[in-house]
């Protein structure tokens, strides 16, 4: 009998250890992927195998980091595409779900508007850009609209449709206990599809990020996006694959802190 | 004037392709107090009456009265309690979260209600629970938080869905002895669908048998007066439940062979 409860504890540890060493085999090759990749691309550039005109080389791109930040500038660019993204990102995701509580509250309407919305789900957004920078102004509100606009139907879709699958039995105990339309939303519809609207979330921050890139690539004075056009047209890429780094990084961690939330929000 | 009248009530599921018959021509009464089960085969059209009963379907053909006095916003509480097939617990919110869902819908915010709560679980056998998810729960503990969440609002007329198939004989037991006593002591009404012919004859006042496909009154069984008054664990040991039994044990499978 003990001896038995001893070699469960060592299998146990045994399980534990494997799990361990797995996990640092990952790691350790995810580390070599990077270290293999940013050392071929600097080797491949000292040596003049691929054009470093066109395609840098870590180490210009590193004293371009060291620059922007000494000289601040970083800072600037960095904080009006993070404003900007974020309030992209937060303005269509509300609208999204908002317009999603519409069509469920009138069901007609939502049947009506049915067309309408495939057509606009169908449509690339960013084909907007020149009609919302003529109407809003060559601004940081264009470029927002440009960012949420990207996110608000396929949310509206997306959201909407979680509302319709719920069980309708749950409507009916919240009936029968002389629940009104409002209160079946907020008791049932809205919390069972909360998943759905978290997971929609981390769509959210990749489009977010596109249509605010590409708002800045059609006008902008600051922002990463700017950057990019701007490099582009001096012909200096380093500041291009600079930006663009940037931009991966911190896209990163957005849809990370969004995971995070989500971890937080949902109970497993 | 009776609490419930129901009257040639028919229902129709409609598709695109067909329509389905699910009840034809109901019509019975409920006198306040009173208790009837509802027996039939499955997909008789048990659950389509309860929700018709409970204002949740509006039948095809025909109507459904309540008493005046119980209707519509006496202290805008609902006066039916609906207890639903499945238990339809919501898993994000907590057992106790859910038994005071019907308070917190009414806007009753009484400080007493949190104690209410404990003590009804308690009574349905759960006591400690509250805290609980419903997807920590098995099956019958399930059922009996439904069965807690229904009784809470104290409902003039009870409407309750096959509420002990998912407990095990003893459970069931207790849980019939239980309600029965509830529903006596404050003079309230049911309505139970079920599929055991002892329950229902323990349980009820009169029994209705539905047929088959589609739904329509077969016979109407009145129990005898000793065993109305028996708590139903002492009404299955009278000799007269036996005699009862068989007639409507006949009366069904009649039915099944037809
Ligand atoms: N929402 C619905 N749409 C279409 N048909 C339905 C619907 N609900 C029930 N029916 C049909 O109506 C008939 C009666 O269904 P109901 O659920 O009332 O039966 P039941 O007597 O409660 O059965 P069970 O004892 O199995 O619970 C069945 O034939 C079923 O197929
Ligand atoms: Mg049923």
């Amino acid at each position: 009998m003990k001896q038995s409860e001893a070699t469960n504890k060592e299998l146990h540890q045994a399980y534990v250890k494997k799990l361990k060493t797995e996990k640092r085999l990952i790691r350790f090759w995810q580390a070599s992927i990077f270290v293999f990749f940013f050392s071929l691309w600097e080797a491949a550039s000292q040596f003049r195998w691929i054009d470093p005109l066109l395609f840098s080389s870590p180490s210009k791109i590193y004293n371009l980091f060291i620059t922007k930040v000494s000289d601040g500038s970083l800072w600037i660019h960095l904080n009006v595409t993070l404003f900007e993204t974020i309030a992209g990102f937060i303005i269509g995701t509300i609208a999204g779900i908002l317009l999603a509580a519409i069509l469920w509250w009138s069901n007609r309407f939502s049947k009506i508007i049915d067309p309408y919305l495939v057509i606009l789900n169908a449509m690339p957004k960013v084909a907007l850009g020149p009609i919302i920078i003529v109407a809003l102004g060559p601004g940081y509100i264009s470029i927002i609209a440009m960012g949420a606009i990207i996110s608000i139907i396929i949310t509206t879709l997306v959201v909407y449709n979680a509302f319709q699958e719920i069980d309708s039995n749950y409507i009916k105990v919240l009936q029968s206990l002389g629940a009104s339309k409002s209160v079946c939303f907020k008791e049932a519809i809205f919390p069972a599809s909360f998943p759905t609207m978290i997971s929609s979330l981390k769509v959210n921050v990749g489009l977010s990020w596109v249509g605010v890139i590409v708002g800045e690539f059609l006008v902008s004075k600051q922002g990463l996006g700017y950057l990019i056009i701007y490099g582009f047209q001096v012909f200096d890429f380093t500041l291009v694959l600079f930006a663009l780094m940037i931009i991966a990084f911190f896209a990163a961690i957005m849809y990370q802190l969004v995971e995070k939330l989500e971890k937080k929000l949902i109970r497993q | 004037m009776s609490l419930l009248t129901v009257n040639q009530v028919s229902h129709h599921y409609y598709s695109k392709k067909d329509y389905t018959k699910a009840l034809e021509n109901i019509s019975f009464t409920l006198e306040k107090g009173e208790f009837i089960s509802i027996l039939g085969p499955s997909g008789c059209g048990k659950t389509t009456l309860l929700s018709i009963v409970a204002g949740l379907i509006t039948p095809t053909r025909g109507e459904i009265k309540l008493d005046g006095d119980s209707d519509q916003k006496a202290g805008n509480k609902p006066p039916m309690g609906y207890m639903l097939q499945q238990d339809y617990l919501f898993p994000w919110k907590t057992i106790k979260e859910n038994v005071l869902l019907g308070p917190k819908i009414n806007k009753n915010q009484a400080s007493s209600l949190e104690q209410r709560a404990r003590k009804i679980l308690e009574e349905v056998g759960l006591p400690n629970i509250g805290d609980s998810y419903p997807d920590e729960l098995s099956g019958g503990m399930r059922q009996r938080a439904a069965l807690a969440r229904t009784l809470i609002t104290e409902p003039k007329l009870l409407l309750l869905d096959e509420p002990f198939s998912a407990l095990d004989f003893q459970t069931k037991l207790r849980l019939e002895d239980f309600v029965s006593q509830l529903l006596k002591q404050y003079n309230k009404a049911a309505l139970l669908v079920t599929h055991d012919i002892s329950e229902a004859i323990v349980m009820s006042d009169r029994i209705i048998l539905l047929k088959p496909r589609p739904g329509e009154i077969q016979e109407i069984f009145r129990m005898p007066g000793e065993l109305r008054e028996l708590p139903p664990f002492q009404a299955r040991q009278h000799p007269s439940f036996q005699e009862i039994f068989d007639q409507v044990w006949k009366e069904m499978s009649a039915l099944e062979t037809k």
